[in-house]
């Protein structure tokens, strides 16, 4: 027991020598990933001043009709908040395209309302920058095929009129007729959001995309805050852990006593972070809908944090327990931290991936860390995700308990 | 011995001493794996949104009509049909849907007494919340049904307010039909130049961003290595100049392997450039990130100090660079980082001259802060 | 006298360490430099490997300052640390061929000072598992890659058994025999044994010193302020 109790003081002592970079380490890291929850939030809030896609409309000063066409969709309820047009010259659009100001911008050729009147086309070119493929781009570009199928169905309609006009009515001017329906299409049509009655259901029964994105970050938080911890793994003696194992303090001890001080440096972690964010929400009005008007308790919600946080803490061990060299270490950390927080959806959310990709993804220690998570800020219990994370924490914890045995053995 | 000769042997001899670790030679074979998983996922059904779509009346021609192109476009936004309005609201509210999007009995009439007298109310919207991604998704789905609707507004106009009451239904299609101008209006195009491809998944997009960060990683683990070979005086052979620059020929030999991986990765994903340009900004990239993570090493007097930035950079090159989405934060960190230079490369080619002067930028630096870490080592050993 | 070092002087912030340390010695000449530890010892064959630098003083070679002629002192000087810097990673065979030429390794292990520190012994044997005595006879042997005319050695055979200390201490004996000049940081008895000249480093300074064999008599002299 002497050993034991040496041993582990020694474990302690040397988690103690890493506290103050780790809470550096720490309170910067919660910080960035506050601000990434805070411009998360920012962009999903209801600003009226702000859209969320501003295209830039780049074409003749004499055009008159691309203004026309700017202020009709900038009158509409809802384009407000979803896309922004802005008439612009294009040395100023390209400018602001580089410096990622605009999603894109629309070129209306020169002539385009003349040919427009001989009933012809000249193509509008949107250009973005190359490459994109993210969910910002091919969002805009769903978009902008919107915009250029109500455009070019409007056209239909109003040339269509026109002819009827033309053929029925020889005395009225097709021209004032395809004038008038333009009006119409523009008061009438274009207020779309009448064509609803919207129901909103409620968070109660699943998560807020903003209470997704605090367990998504608090999962990745936790993973990668294992690379900082490095030192603590690197330095430690393996042949001091051999002969140990001869004196009786065999695997179970060591392995006991390296994880607890781990595990120390881990909740003085989460607690120094938890503060920070708290700090930074309440400042800030980060609207979290599940922490709002509940009787949560800070300490609830930490104890209902801990059990994903010790799962992970034992996959990390379990790593640096496999890696014999510091590099293979910090890769295989991140490694996990990356792939996991793909797959299991910290990153993009679960949803967005394919019915498979996410089952496979909700079967990872992330998934079940993610579902028990959620769970508890629903104040909800979910049987399988709380046995899904105990088990990765058993066997994880046996699996270094294993390695360090062979370890010693050699 | 010729130099260049010596030179590779070294280079090889040290990527030897790294790819004998069965943990660092898992992470390039690993990489590939991943991506193809995430490729081969991205070509199934997936959605950046869910709508569950009930028809009131399934043999409703317009509400078929428009559910048919929700249903089979090609969008990043998916839908599903279900059974029951009950259905689609359970959906929404268990979290498996975003909205449901309900069609009432006669979407056609609804749409006739919309463009007639302007009532609304014709299709249910249920959310959970009312967010500007579901916002973006009422303008996807009233994309779908104008061609309907621009029809009854169009008839609406002709027969009662130009009172034409004498055409039939396809007469007047035709009329409509009669004003058709060109198939698409606005045609897409890059402002490099570079050649457009509409295809990708948003799946794989972030990849290169992820895949990214993984080598500048493995020249920062490279930098522990460092440390330690520096306590040993493993290269005290070598004449000061040439270990001063060893360091970063180490980190570069240290992200070659995963830099190979990383490249056959993009090549499986879907999101590959094209050879000349992908290596080209692989040539650019590696250097640039060894010679950052010299820098940050000299810089950091101490192995844990050095250890500890780590994790700091990689959330900051997630939440600064254009991994996910290009969040436009204004602060100069992504003019320091690595990564933000290679993603910007990654979508205009332009900006490769902007990494050209980054990368000579660097060079000086580093040197300067090889030179000030020789003299922090040497007052440092006074110490021992 | 080819080698002169003369007046070195290190400081560490405001505290000195050198204050004037010098010694000569020729070709042949096997230089033990003695002290109790933290004196400077290790520092002063540190500053003439090229691997600190001093704060004055100079270190001549056949009239040839070594501390301002990096590319002179790479060709003269060689210079064994403590540890073993060897990269743990590779093999001892890989670890030479970083330092020698191709051809020279060859030469070198068929009948050369590879050979006879038997270093031939355990070249496809990973660094990491060789033996003390092992390491430091492939320390040394990467070390004299360059042919050098000096070799700077710090404690060379501290912690080795008897068999390799001799293996070691008669290569010294045949470097000497060609030509070479030998200065080591030394604490062992034997060691001193071969030295041909002894200086104590005391205050920063270095002392010729007479060992005729009295331990205890040593051990007063190093404890003496």
């Amino acid at each position: 027991m002497i050993y034991l109790s040496s041993y582990f003081r020694l474990q302690l002592k040397r988690a103690a020598k890493l506290i103050p970079q780790m809470l550096a380490v720490t309170l910067l890291l919660a910080a960035l990933s506050a601000l990434a929850a805070l411009m998360l939030a920012k962009s999903n809030a209801q600003e009226a001043s702000q859209a969320k896609i501003r295209i830039g409309v780049v074409g003749d000063e004499g055009e008159s009709i691309i203004d026309e066409a700017i202020d009709m969709l900038g009158s509409m309820d809802t384009s407000r908040f979803s896309i922004g047009l802005e008439r612009m010259e294009e040395k100023e659009a390209a400018d602001l395209l580089r410096r990622g100001k605009i999603t894109g911008y629309l070129l209306v050729p020169e002539g385009f309302a003349d040919a427009l009147w001989y009933g012809d086309h000249l193509p509008i070119t949107y250009f973005s920058n190359s490459g994109g493929a993210d969910v910002g781009a091919k969002l805009t570009r769903e978009l902008v095929v919107n915009i250029s199928g109500l455009v070019l169905e409007t056209e239909n309609a109003v040339y269509g009129a026109q002819h009827a006009v033309r053929d029925r009515l020889p005395d009225v001017s097709a021209s004032k007729a395809g004038d008038n329906l333009v009006i119409r299409y523009g008061t009438g049509i274009l207020d779309r959001e009448r064509l609803y009655n919207i129901e909103l259901l409620g968070v109660a029964d699943s998560l807020s995309l903003a209470g997704y994105y605090l367990c998504g970050i608090t999962l990745l938080f936790v993973m990668l805050w294992s690379i900082s911890c490095s030192p603590f793994f690197s330095r430690r003696s393996r042949e001091l852990g051999q002969i140990l194992s001869s004196e009786g303090l065999g695997a179970p001890a060591q392995v006991g006593s390296e994880f607890i001080s781990y595990l120390m440096l881990l909740l003085l972690a989460l607690a120094a972070a938890g503060l920070l964010a708290f700090v930074m929400l309440s400042r800030f009005g980060i609207p979290i809908p599940e922490l709002q008007n509940t009787e949560k308790s800070a300490f609830s919600l930490i104890l209902r944090f801990l059990p994903p946080a010790l799962m992970l803490c034992a996959l990390q061990f379990l790593l640096y327990e496999l890696s014999s060299s510091t590099v293979s270490a910090i890769l295989l950390q991140f490694l996990n931290a990356a792939v996991q927080g793909y797959l299991s959806g910290c990153f993009y959310p679960s949803s967005f991936f394919p019915e498979g990709l996410r089952r496979f993804g909700a079967l990872l220690p992330a998934g079940f860390g993610m579902r028990y998570l959620g769970a508890g800020l629903l104040s909800k219990s979910d049987p399988a995700a709380a046995a899904g994370v105990w088990f990765y924490l058993l066997l994880f914890l046996g699996l270094s308990l294993l390695v360090r045995s062979r370890r010693n053995r050699s | 011995m010729s130099s260049i000769r010596r030179f590779f042997l070294w280079y090889w001899l040290l990527t030897k001493r790294l790819i004998k670790r069965p943990a660092y030679l898992a992470v390039p074979l690993l990489i590939p794996l991943f991506a193809a998983a995430v490729a081969l996922f991205s070509k199934q059904d997936s959605g950046v949104l869910t709508a569950a779509i009930y028809l009131e009346d399934p043999e409703d021609p317009v509400a078929c009509a428009v559910a048919d192109r929700l249903l089979n476009g090609d969008s990043i936004l998916r839908c599903v049909q279900v059974d029951s309005a009950e259905a689609a609201r359970e959906q929404v509210r268990s979290g498996y849907a975003d909205a449901a999007w309900l069609f009432g009995s006669d979407l056609g009439a609804g749409f006739d007494a919309f463009a007639r007298y302007g009532s609304g109310g014709i299709i249910t919207v249920a959310e959970r919340e009312d967010n500007i991604f579901l916002m973006i998704s009422r303008e996807k789905l009233f994309a779908m049904l104008y061609p309907e609707l621009s029809f009854a507004m169009f008839r609406n106009y002709l027969v009662r307010e130009m009172g034409i009451e004498d055409l039939s239904e396809e007469e007047l299609r035709d009329y409509y039909a009669s004003g058709f101008t060109a198939e698409e209006l606005i045609r897409f195009s890059y402002v490099d130049g570079s050649a457009v491809d509409t295809g990708g998944s948003y799946l794989t997009a972030p990849l290169r961003g992820i895949l990214s960060l993984l080598l500048l990683l493995s020249g920062l683990a490279s930098g522990m290595y460092c440390y330690r070979e520096e306590r040993d005086e493993s290269f005290v052979w070598l004449p000061a100049a040439q270990r001063r620059t060893l360091p970063v020929l180490c980190h570069i030999t240290a992200m070659v392997p995963p830099a190979a991986a990383v490249l056959a990765a993009l090549a499986m994903s879907g999101v590959w450039l094209g050879l000349g340009r992908e290596l080209m900004m692989m040539l650019l990239f590696v250097p640039a990130c060894a010679m950052f993570c010299e820098i940050l090493r000299c810089l950091c007097p101490r192995e844990e100090h050095y250890g500890a930035l780590i994790p700091i950079l990689a959330v900051a090159i997630l939440v600064f660079c254009p991994v996910f989405v290009s969040m436009n934060l204004g602060l100069p960190l992504r003019y320091i980082l690595p990564p933000g230079y290679y993603l910007r490369t990654s979508l205009s080619t332009k900006a490769l001259w902007p990494m050209l002067l980054y990368l000579a930028a660097l060079i000086p630096l580093t040197a300067l802060c090889s030179r000030l870490r020789e003299q922090l080592l040497g007052k440092q050993a006074g110490k021992l | 006298m080819e080698l002169q070092v003369e007046n070195i002087e290190k400081r560490y912030g405001s505290k000195p360490v050198l204050k004037g340390a010098g010694f000569e010695a020729a070709p042949g000449d096997c230089v033990g430099i003695l002290g109790t530890n933290g004196t400077g010892k290790s520092t002063l064959l540190r500053i003439i490997a090229g691997v600190l630098k001093a704060n004055g003083g100079r270190c001549l070679w056949r009239g040839e300052d070594l501390l301002k002629n990096a590319s002179l002192r790479a060709q003269t000087v060689a210079y064994v640390p403590q540890g073993t810097p060897l990269i743990e990673e590779l093999s001892a065979l890989d670890n030479l061929r970083l330092w020698y030429e191709p051809k020279a390794l060859e030469k070198s292990l068929e009948e050369g000072v590879l050979r006879q520190l038997g270093i031939h012994e355990f070249l496809k044997t990973g660094a990491a598992r060789l033996s003390g005595g092992m390491r430091k006879r492939l320390s040394i042997g990467c070390a004299i890659a360059q042919s050098p005319d000096v070799l700077l050695l710090d404690e060379p055979t501290a912690a080795l058994d008897l068999v390799c200390k001799e293996r070691i201490l008669d290569y010294f004996e045949s470097f000497r025999k060609a030509g070479g000049l030998l200065v080591m940081v030394t604490h062992d008895q034997w060691e001193l044994s071969t030295c041909s000249k002894l200086y104590m480093i005391r205050d920063g300074r270095l002392e010729p010193y007479a060992y005729g064999g009295d331990l205890r008599g040593l051990i007063r002299d190093l404890d003496s302020p």
